[in-house]
């Protein structure tokens, strides 16, 4: 399996941790973990992207489908990690601020939990 | 040097051998069926456009091209096709061949589909990467061309 998706849910927030290929390949994987964070009413989401060494449309879209659900169901969807060559593909499409980033997994967390 | 690799035989016919230039003393192309390991391809057409001397964000950009390409084939052509490649002194031409043919040039001007749609960046996403970026209706299929200059390209 080219991607991992590992799960952590500190309360809220769920964070997923992914690492390796977000490709044609990994999507359903990142597709399937997303699909458990919805079955469970997560609201404030977390994808940490730190580990990725490569992404393509098809990832973007499976992150586009997230920042929709997370939108309808007025919940947080922040992404950490965003390596140089993953925001280069975002500003190329268009999504640069499509968004919230934060440098690292717990910087999101800090922003993203509510009080 | 650049040899061929990956020649199966299979799925090559005499006109698309026709179309490769056959530049120097020996052709220097490459040739590789489309499967669902998107990431081997991609290390193949890394190694392969490296080689013949593309390097940095430009070699990033194209194998990235070649991967929505044949990302495409995998979604909308039953993941039946196949890549070749060859290089001259100016550039690395990469086609990504599907056995559907419902490309059309039309498709390849295709506008940016913009946030609200979550599928069909593929092509959209190929220009911004390819310096050139060409549909091509062949009996029996279409193939997307992509070509990426050694000479550095204006920032994007």
């Amino acid at each position: 399996m080219n991607l991992t998706v590992d799960v952590e849910t500190a309360g809220p927030v769920r964070t997923l941790t992914l690492a390796g290929e977000l490709d044609h390949g990994g999507a359903p994987h990142l597709q399937q973990a997303l699909d458990d964070a919805y079955t469970c009413g997560c609201r404030q989401l977390i994808i940490d992207l730190t580990g990725l060494s490569f992404c393509d449309s098809t990832g973007i879209s499976v992150l586009l489908g997230a920042r929709r659900v997370m939108a309808a169901r007025r919940g947080d969807l922040a992404l950490a990690g965003v390596n140089a060559r993953v925001e280069r593909i975002f500003r190329l499409i268009g999504l640069a601020e499509a968004f919230p980033t934060y440098a690292t997994a717990e910087q999101a967390r800090a922003a993203i939990t509510p009080a | 040097m650049v040899v061929a690799m990956g020649w199966t035989g299979a799925g090559v016919d005499g006109s698309l051998l026709g179309r490769i230039p056959v530049g120097g003393t020996e052709p220097t192309s490459a040739y590789w069926p489309i499967t669902d390991d998107l990431s081997a391809l991609r290390h193949r057409v890394r190694d392969y456009a490296f080689e013949a001397g593309l390097d940095g964000i430009p070699l990033q950009d194209l194998v990235l091209a070649v991967n929505e390409a044949a990302a495409n084939v995998l979604d909308h052509a039953y993941g039946k096709g196949h890549v070749q490649a060859w290089h001259d002194d100016r550039q690395v031409t990469v086609e990504v061949h599907d056995c559907l043919g419902e490309l059309r040039p039309a498709h390849a001007a295709a506008g940016d589909p913009g946030a609200a749609t979550l599928r069909g960046r593929g092509l959209w996403l190929m220009h911004q990467l390819c310096d050139e970026v060409e549909i091509i209706n062949e009996p029996g299929g279409a193939a997307v061309r992509l070509r990426q200059s050694y000479g550095r390209r204006p920032h994007r």
